[in-house]
């Protein structure tokens, strides 16, 4: 396993405990998507697995490496987007040239890339841009630096909607077998095409961990009118065209399209009935 | 043979590389803020002098004690990159160990600011040679570099003479404990900072009259005592460093 996160206790104060005994797995060649509501601690796991924060109890390894030791072998093969960040008033080709040292896998090729699908060039001063360009730029070099493993808090906020686009074509043309996308988001809608690897948390639980192959292997979503309902639903929730549905998917039924934004409402509502569909 | 991986000097020349290009021009305007400083104290040790070109004692003093108020602030910079929310995230997650984080500050904030403020030191000094030739007033002189000088005489004479009875070795020591206690501090809040510093300072001129009436074996352990604080401080400072959180 790529990340291991290992019966972790985390709180910011006595009164504030985030995480209880808290335990993960995350392997490699997959998107992650890491929902959970408000205040659940979504950003703090993902500063929890980049060595940011240290547990008061449990462990997060990285490749079997305690990640808080914050080891130059394991901090070149990781990358953190935070929600917020500050950027240097610097060209984008200076920024570069000052970071790439430390990340032997950057590749120029995918910062080009990267820059042409954002529609950027590379003649660009960081201290110029507006805080969605900024974040297009820090996003291109995050992938540039061709780490194994990318953390994204909050990727989408900021962007326009034809930047929405170019960010999900972005990032899947990043992708490859040893590597993993996580990315912790509200906007289900902006990612729920990216995704392959669902992880729904709420509180110390983690609620839902599953490919999306295997939750549309075993559920089917879908639009019925409210008269269509028979009682086999598993959740319902009022849609503009009359309850959108989550059905056991039939034996033999083919897969149907992810309804993320559906999915965790349903997770949230109901985790010991979501929990059962997939046999736990 | 086996490489360090959590101590390159590659990595620690990388990590002044950028930090130099990410913030030197906050770096410039403190040199000149320190340029001005010393300047602005060159002349009223002229002024002090009167028409002597011997500066006494009590100006030596002085200067040097600007100049150990100037490093103590510099010390207390070596968590600066942590300590700022903008720029903790960033340095935390830069691939480079701990170790090699701290020593490039360690070095930055002692021995490359110390080469700085002499030049600095000795800028302001060729300034005021400079502004008196264009004045025309009196006659311009190095305060430096004429005998008997700061640097030559005085400066020295705080340290090898029984100076308030404090033996040389001691007082140098107490003068690195100060300084290791402003790079603790520099962890903690500026309050706390100030509070601590002001009972270090005031601890070492208490010392400064203990020592008039100390025997030989007093003073030998009193060193040890200040070797070990001033160990225990880096120490320290070195595993705040390490524990800092994004939080």
């Amino acid at each position: 396993m790529m990340m291991e996160i290992k019966n972790v206790s985390f709180g910011y104060n006595r009164k504030q405990t985030v995480f209880d005994d808290f335990s993960l797995t995350l392997g490699e060649g997959s998107v992650y998507g890491l929902l959970g509501r408000n205040g659940t601690g979504k950003s703090t796991l993902l500063y929890l697995m980049t060595g940011l924060l240290r547990p008061h109890r449990g462990e997060v390894l990285y490749q079997g490496v305690n990640v808080f030791l914050r080891r130059p072998e394991t901090l070149s093969q990781m990358f953190i987007v935070p929600e917020e960040f500050n950027l240097p008033k610097v060209s984008l080709k200076q920024f570069v040239s000052l970071n790439r040292p430390f990340y032997p896998r950057f590749s120029d090729e995918l910062l080009r890339s990267c820059l042409r699908d954002f529609d950027m060039n590379e003649d660009i001063h960081l201290g110029e841009l507006s805080m969605g360009q900024k974040k297009k730029a820090y996003m291109c070099f995050a992938l540039a630096t061709n780490t194994q493993l990318l953390v994204m808090d909050e990727p989408s906020n900021g962007l326009d909607i034809p930047s929405k686009s170019q960010f999900r074509r972005v990032v899947a043309s990043g992708m490859a077998e040893d590597k993993a996308v996580i990315i912790s988001t509200h906007q289900v809608r902006d990612i729920d095409s990216l995704l392959d690897h669902v992880v729904i948390i709420d509180g110390s639980r983690t609620l839902l961990n599953r490919s999306v192959a295997d939750i549309c292997s075993h559920l089917c979503f879908t639009e019925l009118s409210s008269g269509e309902l028979t009682g086999d639903e598993l959740f319902t929730q009022p849609s503009v065209h009359g309850q959108s549905v989550i059905l056991p998917n039939r034996l033999g039924e083919e897969e149907g399209t992810l309804n993320l934004e559906l999915l965790f409402n349903a997770t949230l509502a109901h985790p010991e009935k979501m929990a059962q569909v997939f046999g736990e | 043979m086996k490489r360090n991986n959590t101590l390159s000097l590659h990595r620690i020349r990388l990590l002044m590389q950028w930090d130099w290009a990410l913030n030197r021009k906050k770096y410039i305007w403190e040199w000149m803020a320190t340029f001005m400083a010393y300047f602005a104290i060159n002349w009223f040790l002229l002024l002090t002098a009167g028409r002597t070109h011997d500066l006494d004692g009590f100006q030596a003093v002085a200067l040097f004690s600007v100049f150990l108020l100037f490093a103590i602030f510099a010390a207390r910079g070596l968590a600066d990159p942590v300590s700022h929310n903008e720029t903790r995230l960033t340095f935390l997650t830069l691939p480079a160990s701990n170790g090699e984080k701290f020593l490039y500050r360690a070095l930055f904030v002692t021995v490359f600011y110390f080469v700085i403020s002499a030049v600095l030191f000795v800028m302001a000094d060729v300034a005021q040679y400079v502004c008196r030739l264009m004045l025309e007033w009196g006659m311009p002189y190095l305060q430096f570099s004429t005998s008997p000088t700061l640097v030559t005489s005085h400066l020295p004479m705080v340290f090898t003479q029984s100076f308030y009875g404090m033996l040389p070795l001691t007082m140098s020591l107490s003068l690195l404990l100060i300084h290791a206690t402003a790079v603790l501090a520099g962890f903690l809040n500026k309050w706390v900072f100030a509070v601590i510093m002001l009972i270090v300072l005031r601890r070492s001129f208490f010392a400064l009259n203990w020592m008039e009436k100390a025997t030989g074996g007093e003073v030998l352990l009193a060193n040890m005592v200040l070797i070990c604080l001033i160990v225990f401080c880096w120490w320290l400072a070195y595993r705040l460093f390490c524990r800092r959180q994004i939080v």
